[in-house]
């Protein structure tokens, strides 16, 4: 069963295409990767699979309906999409006196392994671990069916870059939800999913199993995005 | 040893701030010899970017500096500061991270890596224009004479860090210090420019929090955590032994997240 | 937070020294405000620290319900101009299009009306008194304010928490007045308070000419025009009440200053 599918987006900004006819789907309960470098349009698709910017033609099918407590988003940069004036306690209560949800913040602070004092704490005494954790934590609380995951790890340090990863996995196999993460880090998304796509000039090159593009590319670009890949000796 | 282009000796960079003392680098001994490509890794907060603002001495007030930063025997911090500024860009010079605070917007790229060449050298207005279209070619901008007339709005991200690469080995520095040139690029623009320090022939060191970019271009390593080297050695060995818990963690977090990506 | 701006903190000492003689003013005043007393235009002296206006009256008393008059002004007048030059800058700042237009080009007319003269026009309309002296100043003066928050709407807008906000399901109304309004406080409330001292301005500019408190209720702008007959004779009569206006408006002036230095390092 479908959870989100993008059926020919095409996005304009004045004349600039940013994307181009984007056909792609997600299955229930699937981990999708969906893998570009700045300039692909990633970005763009995401917040229109959301509702947060409208297409400029196309459309989006959506597995249940459509709501902003079914389907959730965790941004890129921690330090930017937290409000700097709000308790973390009061971010996290905000959502679910949005959608008319009783929890107990306690226990998502726990979920997300913050400790319970986090709540009375401002976002700029976080770490940017803790505060992607908040993220996290502000997107899980409604207990959504679709997570995108845009970048989530892309502004933290690398050993910080694992522990996130890790909780993302973890909550997945709790909650059960179907996400679609956008990296332009292939080895995050190796970690991370099952089926990828990859975008380049607002377009999709390639899409499949991991296993099958890692091994087998076909296009030269994704090609030249696994050389890309910095490895250890 | 006795070849030692850089031997910095109990180097300390503390902030003041209100009665706060803020110790962003605390007793670092490290030494680069000529021809070296030395990595310094560590992740946010460890000091590695006062380090090297410290060997320029770009370090403002309320910050200060104390130890001993040798270049060629010579202590840095006893020059004036006429002779540090000669310093600067002529025998050591800085690539950022940020490829767009490097570049000023209201010039166009060749003007500004001519200026390196008038301020320095003296040339002439056409020789300096020349000599920055040369460099230019050797950061493989294509068609250099056209390009050195654009303005850096109208290049990518990775294309303005080459030209501030290009800046930066103007002169052909004894030493190239780059904090942190690829963090803001995309991965295949990251690759180009690892590529490009690969072939310029100077001393360099690379600094990053990718354990796994610095350990592709350099042949030594220095790990720092909380303003301390706490390891420091051949990168074959820091990789393959670490012997400091933080380094195994980095390296290690490193190996997890890329389990088997298979080369094509 | 002002503690860092000495500044600051001596105009914030002044402003609520200020404050309290007018709130207790009743406690503070040594004699009734408008009580005639025997001794006509007297120098300061013990019994009249201030001395006595032109029909006996006692300065200092006359000084402190002043300020009562002149600062509630201030702050009425400000809060009417908050209102309107929030309201409107929200709304043009964050729903763009054709309403900002309208909204701005309302704006634009505002400000190009000399204001002094608009004021004095409505005022000889009307029957000057303190009230409509409050809603003038206020109705005229929220322009600026009213810019300032667009402004900060504008960029504030872009932000990714704004749209963290919105994606997690805040409706237009929440988004702008829990997100966006209080991250664009800091520049309005420092406006606030320069907009306090020229409304203490404008007051005593209106006053002294008779189109703003009337006599007998004492302001300090009525108190300046009482005393020009009398310079050479009773200069403390103008030299006094000037002198408290200035001391008004340099502290308020003070008091912006540090909000603005230090409102701003919260992130």
């Amino acid at each position: 069963m479908i959870s989100i599918e993008a059926k020919n987006i095409t996005k304009y900004y004045g004349k600039l295409k940013v994307l181009d006819d984007v056909c792609l789907f997600v299955d229930e309960g699937e981990s999708f990767g969906l893998v570009g470098e700045s300039g692909s349009g990633k970005t763009t698709l995401a917040r229109i699979m959301l509702n947060l910017i409208k297409a400029s033609s196309g459309q989006m099918i959506y597995g249940v309906e459509f709501s902003r407590k079914n389907y959730q988003i965790v941004f890129q940069n921690p330090y930017t999409s937290l409000n700097p004036r709000i308790k973390v306690g009061d971010a996290l209560r905000e959502p679910l006196q949005i959608h008319g949800i009783t929890r107990d913040i306690k226990e998502i602070l726990s979920e997300v392994e913050l400790n319970e004092n986090y709540a009375d704490k401002y976002p700029h005494e976080l770490s940017g671990g803790e505060r992607q954790r908040l993220c996290i934590a502000r997107a899980i609380s409604v207990k959504p069916k679709f997570i995108v995951l845009d970048e989530p790890v892309s502004s933290l340090d690398m050993t910080v870059q694992l522990e996130i990863l890790k909780l993302l996995k973890k909550l997945k196999a709790q909650l059960g939800f179907t996400f679609l993460l956008i990296a332009h880090d292939l080895s995050v998304v190796k970690f991370m999913c099952d089926r990828i796509a990859v975008m380049n000039s607002g377009r999709i090159i390639e899409t499949g199993k991991l296993d099958e593009i890692y091994n087998n590319p076909k296009d030269p670009y994704t090609k030249l995005l696994l050389e890309s890949v910095p490895r250890l000796p | 040893m006795e070849d030692n282009l850089l031997d910095i000796k109990k180097l300390s960079v503390h902030y003041f701030n209100k009665g706060n003392i803020t110790k962003a680098v605390e007793n670092v001994d490290l030494s680069i010899q000529k021809g070296e490509t030395v990595g310094l890794v560590g992740e946010s907060g460890c000091g590695k970017s006062s380090l090297a603002l410290a060997i320029l001495r770009l370090i403002d007030p309320p910050g200060k500096i104390y130890g001993e930063i040798k270049w060629k025997g010579r202590n840095l911090l006893n020059l004036s500061s006429s002779e540090m500024r000669e310093m600067r860009g002529g025998d050591i010079s800085m690539v950022f991270q940020d490829p767009f605070s490097a570049l000023n917007p209201v010039f166009n790229v060749g003007e500004q890596i001519a200026e390196v060449f008038r301020v320095h050298q003296g040339l002439s207005r056409k020789e300096a224009w020349d000599n920055a279209v040369r460099l230019l070619g050797l950061v493989h901008i294509a068609d250099p004479e056209q390009r050195a007339n654009d303005y850096p709005h109208q290049f990518s991200g990775g294309m303005k860090q080459r030209v501030a690469v290009a800046m930066a080995y103007a002169l052909s520095p004894d030493l190239l210090i780059a904090d942190e040139p690829t963090t803001a690029l995309d991965v295949t623009m990251q690759k180009s420019i690892l590529e490009l320090l690969k072939e310029l022939k100077t001393t360099i060191l690379f600094i990053s929090h990718n354990i796994a970019l610095v350990s592709e271009l350099c042949g030594r390593i220095c790990v720092m955590q909380d303003g301390r080297i706490v390891e420091e050695g051949r990168t074959v060995d820091i990789i393959n032994d670490p012997k400091d818990a933080y380094t195994a963690k980095l390296v290690n977090s490193f190996r997890e997240i890329n389990l088997d990506i298979n080369r094509s | 937070m002002l503690k860092k701006n000495k500044l600051a903190m001596f105009g914030l000492i002044l402003l609520s020294m200020l404050v309290i003689l007018a709130a207790f003013a009743p406690i503070f005043s040594p004699y009734d405000p408008n009580a005639i007393m025997e001794d006509h235009i007297a120098a300061p002296s013990m019994k009249h620290l201030f001395g006595t206006d032109d029909l006996g009256r006692d300065v200092l008393s006359r000084l402190i319900f002043g300020g009562r008059v002149s600062l509630s002004v201030a702050v009425i007048a400000v809060a009417v101009s908050l209102t309107i030059g929030v309201l409107l800058g929200c709304i043009s700042g964050y729903y763009g299009g054709i309403l900002d237009e309208i909204i701005m080009r309302f704006t634009d007319i505002m400000l190009s009306f000399p204001t002094i003269f608009l004021i004095l026009a409505i005022q000889s309309v009307l029957t000057p008194n303190i009230f409509n002296v409050m809603i003038v100043i206020g109705a005229t003066s929220w322009m600026g304010i009213a810019r300032l928050v667009r402004g900060e709407f504008l960029a504030l807008k872009e932000r990714e928490f704004v749209e963290a906000a919105r994606a997690i399901g805040c409706s237009n109304f929440r988004v702008i007045f829990r997100h966006i309004l209080p991250n664009s406080l800091p520049p309005v409330i420092v406006a606030g308070t320069l907009g306090m001292a020229g409304a203490i301005l404008t007051e005593s500019a209106l006053s002294f000419l008779g189109l703003g408190v009337q006599p007998p209720m004492a302001s300090w702008g009525n108190m300046l025009m009482d005393s020009q007959s009398y310079l050479l004779d009773a200069p403390w009569m103008a030299i006094i009440p000037g002198l408290v206006i200035v001391l008004a408006v340099l502290s308020l002036y003070f008091v912006g200053e540090g909000l603005r230095e230090g409102l701003n390092p919260k992130e």
